[in-house]
């Protein structure tokens, strides 16, 4: 048997952690999935009921057995030298074995004063992934999508 | 919430809940989703250890709690579905969800019955019933000889 046939519970288990955290949200909806060997690729939307979604963000999701950060670290870090990014990223880490969950950005939105930007990492920044941070980046994403009006009159003028 | 968010919301809960890890490297069960088309049951799940070993799962989940007194998860499976279960060589169970606190509920579906109005809370899925439950099933297969011997078809 291989380590990937071995780990399936990671990939399975992980994945329907981050899907009922996200979820969790009536105005969040998973629109599409990739799945790995070790977790898997979401696109995510909000607002998705009012329409066809156009306010998307990334959620690449790693699954792990380890509640050892620096092996987070280690795990994740290939995605902050993957790019460009043209929507906003993250990543959320889950340890299959404690359901306990953690994210951190890989672009991150923020809202300037002319308009909207992506910051980008070398390294992750984990923070404890609840459904309190659930609405930190969902509002985030929410108000960088409303800024983005501000950047396009911006460039324009 | 939709009929259908509920339901894909159903199935994760259904996947955490049958593949908890107990305290052992892998889980007890391997669940595999029949599809959206396949009848009466929505999941195959196979003994990790032993995936000649199986059985099926219909799945329901409920945002609607429970009645009171005596407490029954407000689900139903239609007398058709219960039929098709009975009649199933393998075994067969109905999981019921309740959405709001993400608890699952077992109920064995192998004997003929009336349809389930609502379904028993007696058998929270924990580790305790995903353990029995693998008991059962390895017993139900270990004492059958499933051997088709005089197949036409044999070289």
């Amino acid at each position: 048997m291989s380590d990937n046939d071995r780990n399936w519970f990671i990939t399975e288990r992980s994945e329907a952690l981050a899907s009922l955290m996200l979820t969790s949200r009536s105005d969040v909806a998973v629109e599409s999935e990739n799945k790995k060997d070790d977790g898997a690729d979401f696109v995510v939307a909000v607002n998705s009921t009012e329409g066809p979604p156009t306010r998307l963000f990334v959620v690449q999701v790693k699954g792990t057995t380890s509640s050892d950060k620096g092996q987070w670290t280690e795990n994740v870090k290939q995605l902050y030298k993957q790019g460009p990014y043209y929507l906003p990223a993250c990543v959320f880490v889950i340890n299959v074995r404690s359901n306990e969950a953690a994210y951190a950005w890989v672009a991150e939105p923020e809202v300037v004063e002319r308009g909207a930007k992506l910051n980008f990492f070398e390294h992750p920044d984990f923070h404890s992934l609840d459904r309190n941070a659930v609405d930190h980046i969902v509002n985030r994403v929410r108000q960088w999508y409303d800024a983005i009006p501000r950047s396009s009159k911006t460039q324009a003028t | 919430m939709s009929k259908d968010d509920i339901g894909d919301r159903g199935q994760w809960m259904f996947s955490l809940i049958m593949t908890e890890l107990c305290g052992r490297d892998e889980p007890f069960f391997r669940p595999r989703f029949l599809g959206d088309k396949y009848p009466t049951f929505d999941y195959i799940l196979e003994l990790v250890d032993q995936p000649e070993y199986f059985f099926f799962v219909q799945v329901k989940t409920t945002t609607k709690g429970y009645t009171q007194n005596p407490v029954r998860l407000k689900v139903h499976v239609s007398q058709v579905d219960v039929d098709r279960m009975v009649a199933c060589p393998a075994p067969a169970y109905v999981v019921g969800i309740d959405e709001s606190s993400q608890k699952g509920y077992l109920l064995s579906v192998n004997e003929p019955r009336d349809h389930v109005a609502s379904l028993t809370t007696r058998f929270e899925i924990g580790c305790t019933v995903l353990s029995e439950l693998s008991d059962e099933v390895r017993q139900f297969w270990s004492t059958r000889t499933m051997v088709l011997a005089a197949s036409k078809f044999k070289e």
